[in-house]
């Protein structure tokens, strides 16, 4: 914990939390015209702002692959405080949902982000390595070369990581159900 | 039980993620292959494979948090009086705020007015005061085609409003389609909003925000610029330090300039953007960005990701599409104008609106623009220096655009000067960029795009050629440039195209036949001809032609040796017939024939050629070559040990000029080394150095899939990759591991099928019967008869619909062997 490397990594996971958060309730209230807050518009928002003033961020996959950490918190923090308010009756209402379903209308194809998080700790007890790149991937919203880069591993290992990794947590949410 | 766990899900993705890279059909097979016998490792595979089909979609995008209407909507303001202002109904909506149609009051004059309720409330004195400044800044802008601002206040709950000018009207985009405008009028409208903007640029107020639905067109056929400078005004509404930072995000995505997305600076460069978008849109009828075009980028950050980094596809060939009436018209002049107005770096783009304005206005009447003059050399230049980060897709749109607007020029035919100049540009474009974008690693498509469009121009010459020796010469050479690019690649590259590669040389051979006919001694025809012939030569020489091939390639050493003694210093001809000579004794070695000669010839007319090029990559690039086919004659006559010493002579050469910065990336150079690599490894194999041979074959593996991963499309890559797994299992077996060496005979064979019915050079369907083969004998072997027996059926399938190489040994021998496999069981 002495480590000055990761005290500066925990201040800027932090900083990156604080930010997100604020962003996330500012949209909430002033409520914005598309009625969601995609959560890479929210992390490319808070780049923008903390990249100008925070040159610490050397590129855009190393601010990304920290803010993953942090968006998968925060969103883990609306559904359980989702799972409250269902019995309390606020007024904001958050749930998740897939881009796709948004396109095909109605149907709602919902991932329930806390049941995907227990699959993803999951799989982080047995590799954490595949682990982070879902994280960096699905929370983080960085394409298969972004991660590859953030993760300085090659984009074949990646892929690898990838498609098996969907196929892990899908039989894990679909044996849920 | 955790470290179990995790040990069997490491072995488990392993294999999954083989599987999942071939056909669905040989899954089952291939796993149980893999896992050979591991009942609780099959089962995990299994169990994972079966949830494939519904998991395409499946966390691909990142999730969204819908942020629900009630009760944070604000109350509506119909009704209420604010001022002299009675709001009426509300008639827009937008990231700014809600806007209402209201009427004056207080009985000073009737007027109907728009009110746009902004959506944040104003924080401090010094606020209000900005706020009030770049009002008045506003009610200055007197412009005919912009909607006027004629007031401003404050509601009682604090919310800042803007009265504006009404304009009963529909938005352009609307107002085009209704009236089926024509393009020219369409042209001409956006000409009127080019000029509202560069006036209001002469009072240093700049749009931001410059979209369809901003531009109203009223009963007139006025077209009237809507919320001039609302985001600057709002960009001074918030307390916070960061209030030009928000600025900076209000703006539309899918409109919004590559610089506001980057939070940088906007000017003038930002509202060229917006009308060129704006125009293209009204021209082409759909977005320059195909993922924008097609909804593939429906959230906001896609949106803001396509506008950083997709290049925006050519407006004739929206149109085509979306509005085939436009099309023929907008390629050309209106396609260049339209990309420099949307050049995603603002520099590039015209420097101001005025000049766009202007090259609008002489598309209108005929005159030549000013966009055109310099920049197609200059355009290309740029792509190729910085091909590196950027996508490979923009040397297409432009190459596309350059070869579409010669094509139309040819036929008009305007002057001669423009039409020398125009093919020029063609044969530039074939022939020194080809070569570039060649080795650049991931660019198929673009090459394929780039023949299909070069040929079209060629056909559209070719009429004009008949009474015409030099321009008969060029596009012969055009034509078989293409056909290089098409099958026969001299680097490690080629689209696989042989049918359309031949027909493409065909049209070649008979313009420069017809031109020999009449003048049977003409230099340029004889040396053109001279190339034909060695590129038809190899291509009949990958086809297993060898006695066609040679005797192409002997004519084209004979015109080219004639051509030479006419003019002792074309350096051209020494090359290419140094070139002939090497790619002839190629062919005889394939063909089992004497190379000697041949290679004798070579070393001769390289050092003729070589003389004082000692620094040249160009030459060491050919000495390579020449050290490449005396290894392939070496290793054919069982000369191992010259065949060793000329595969690291080539495997230090490669890798000196590897070492050169600007080769760094040089995919080219990379596939040579991989493959004098393996020529090592196969060596040491034959000579019994089984370690050693697994080290120089593990490092062409490593090489062949960096290079295939780059590039899946290349076809020369994969088929080394297959073929050196093949190798891998040999040394493996050489070393007393049966078991490994069918894993990798297993890949070999996989590697293989993953290539499909892809066009693929006749050899390789014998070295994938030999990785069936042997695939077959080493499970044997193993015991293994269930394996032994479906590779031995999988190559009896093989025979029957590729019987060619089965009609003599060895292959017959295997074939023999399979039968009996699958007799015996």
């Amino acid at each position: 914990m002495s480590d000055p490397h990761a005290q500066n990594l925990d201040s800027q996971v932090n900083a990156v939390y604080e930010e997100l958060k604020r962003l996330a309730a500012s949209h909430i209230r002033r409520e914005r015209v598309d009625h969601t807050l995609s959560a890479t518009a929210l992390l490319h928002e808070a780049y923008m702002k903390l990249a100008k003033s925070n040159p610490q961020w050397e590129t855009r996959s190393h601010f990304f692959g920290i803010a993953a950490n942090a968006m998968r918190q925060i969103l883990i923090d609306h559904a359980n405080a989702r799972r409250a308010e269902k019995r309390g009756g606020e007024w904001i209402k958050l749930t998740l949902t897939s881009a796709i379903a948004e396109i095909g209308g109605g149907e709602e194809e919902g991932i329930d982000v806390l049941s995907l998080n227990a699959a993803l700790k999951d799989l982080e007890s047995i590799d954490a390595r595949q682990a982070r790149v879902v994280e960096l991937r699905y929370f983080g919203g960085l394409s298969i070369e972004e991660t590859a880069d953030a993760m300085n591993l090659s984009i074949a290992t990646i892929k690898r990581e990838w498609q098996t990794a969907k196929l892990f947590l899908k039989r894990a949410l679909d044996d849920q159900q | 039980m955790t470290s179990n766990r995790a040990e069997l899900w490491r072995r488990a993705k392993e294999i999954l993620a083989d599987a999942l890279a071939i056909p669905p059909s040989g899954r089952t097979e291939f796993v149980e292959a893999r896992c050979a016998g591991d009942v609780a490792l099959s089962e995990e595979v299994f169990s994972l494979l079966k949830h494939v089909e519904n998991s395409t979609g499946f966390i691909e995008i990142s999730p969204s948090i819908p942020v629900h209407e009630q009760a944070v909507n604000a109350q509506t303001m119909t009704g209420r009086r604010v001022g002299a202002y009675l709001f009426g109904e509300e008639i827009g909506r937008g990231g700014m705020g809600v806007v209402y149609a209201a009427d004056r009051v207080d009985g000073a004059y009737q007027q109907r007015v728009a009110i746009k309720l902004l959506r944040s409330t104003i924080h401090s004195e010094a606020d209000a005061r900005r706020m009030m400044r770049e009002r008045q800044a506003l009610a200055e802008l007197n412009h005919p085609n912009i909607a006027h601002l004629l007031d401003g206040g404050t509601t009682d709950d604090g919310l800042p409003y803007l009265v504006m000018e009404y304009i009963d009207g529909e938005t352009v985009d609307h107002y085009c389609e209704k009236n089926a405008l024509g393009l020219a009028a369409r042209v001409g409208i956006v000409r009127a909003i080019c000029a509202a903007v560069q006036s209001a640029h002469q009072n240093l107020l700049i749009h931001r925000d410059i979209k369809p639905s901003n531009i109203l067109v009223n009963g007139e056929g006025m077209a009237k610029l809507l919320d001039f400078g609302i985001a600057r005004l709002l960009s001074s509404d918030a307390a916070s330090a960061n209030a030009t930072q928000d600025a900076a995000l209000l703006f539309t995505p899918r409109y919004a300039s590559p610089e506001q997305v980057r939070g940088h600076p906007v000017g003038v460069a930002t509202d060229v953007y917006g009308l060129g978008l704006l125009l293209y849109e009204l021209l082409a009828g759909s977005s320059p960005y195909a993922r924008i075009a097609s909804e593939d980028a429906t959230n906001a950050a896609a949106a803001m990701q396509v506008v950083l980094e997709d290049s925006p596809r050519k407006a004739s060939e929206v149109a085509r599409q979306k509005m085939p009436a436009f099309a023929s018209a907008l390629a050309g002049d209106l396609d260049i104008i339209l990309l420099k107005a949307c050049e995603k770096i603002p520099g590039e783009r015209y420097a101001t609106v005025a000049q766009l304005d202007e090259d609008l206005r002489r598309w209108l009447v005929n005159e030549p623009i000013l966009a055109r003059a310099p920049s197609w050399q200059y355009g290309l230049r740029k792509f190729i220096k910085r091909h590196r980060g950027a996508s490979a897709m923009a040397v297409v749109a432009l190459a596309a655009i350059l070869i579409g607007a010669a094509g139309t020029l040819a036929q008009k035919r305007k002057t001669e000067a423009r039409y020398t100049q125009v093919r020029q540009l063609a044969n530039s474009l074939i022939f020194k960029y080809y070569d570039k974008i060649d080795s650049m690693a991931g660019s198929t498509p673009v090459l394929k795009e780039l023949a299909a469009d070069g040929i079209a121009f060629l056909d559209s010459l070719a009429a004009d050629a008949t009474d015409d020796p030099i321009l008969a010469v060029e596009i012969a050479a055009g034509y078989r440039k293409l056909t290089e690019v098409l099958f026969n690649g001299r680097g490690m590259r080629q689209l696989g195209d042989k049918a359309g590669a031949e027909a493409t040389a065909q049209k070649a051979s008979a313009l420069l036949e017809t031109l020999l006919a009449k003048y049977p001694n003409h230099i340029a025809a004889n040396k053109e001809m001279a190339n034909l012939e060695t590129g038809i030569g190899s291509l009949l020489t990958q086809e297993g032609r060898a006695k066609e091939a040679i005797a192409r390639m002997e004519s084209a050493a004979a015109r080219y040796e004639n051509v030479l003694r006419a003019d002792p210093a074309d350096e051209r001809a020494a090359y290419e017939v140094t070139r002939n000579y090497i790619a002839t004794a190629q062919a005889a070695i394939t063909a089992g024939l004497p190379a000697d000669a041949y290679l004798a010839h070579g070393d001769v007319a390289l050092k003729r050629w070589a003389v004082g090029r000692e620094n040249d990559p160009e030459a060491a690039n050919l000495e390579m070559f020449l050290v490449r086919t005396k290894f392939r004659q070496a290793f054919g006559g069982k000369d191992y040990v010259n065949a060793l010493r000329y595969a690291n002579e080539e495997i230090a050469g490669v890798g000196k000029m590897l070492e050169r910065e600007v080769e760094r990336e040089n995919y080219t150079l990379r596939g040579h080394l991989q493959s004098a690599l393996a020529a090592k490894g196969v060596v040491l194999l034959e000579t019994n150095h089984a370690r050693e041979a697994l080290t120089a074959l593990a490092q062409s593996q490593a090489l062949a899939q960096q290079i295939v991963d780059k590039d899946p499309e290349n076809i020369n890559a994969r088929l080394g990759l297959a073929r050196l797994y093949t190798h891998i299992g040999k040394a493996r077996l050489a070393l007393n591991a049966p078991a490994e060496a069918a894993a990798a005979f297993s890949t070999s064979v996989a590697e293989f099928n993953n290539l499909g019915e892809k066009a693929r050079p006749a050899y390789s369907y014998q070295q994938h019967a030999e990785a069936l083969w042997r695939a077959m004998t080493t499970y044997t072997k193993l015991h293994d008869g269930k394996a032994a027996a479906r590779n031995a059926s999988s190559l009896l399938a093989f025979a029957k619909l590729r019987p060619a190489p089965f009609e003599k040994r060895p292959a017959s021998d295997w074939l023999s062997d399979a039968s009996h496999i699958v007799a015996g069981r």
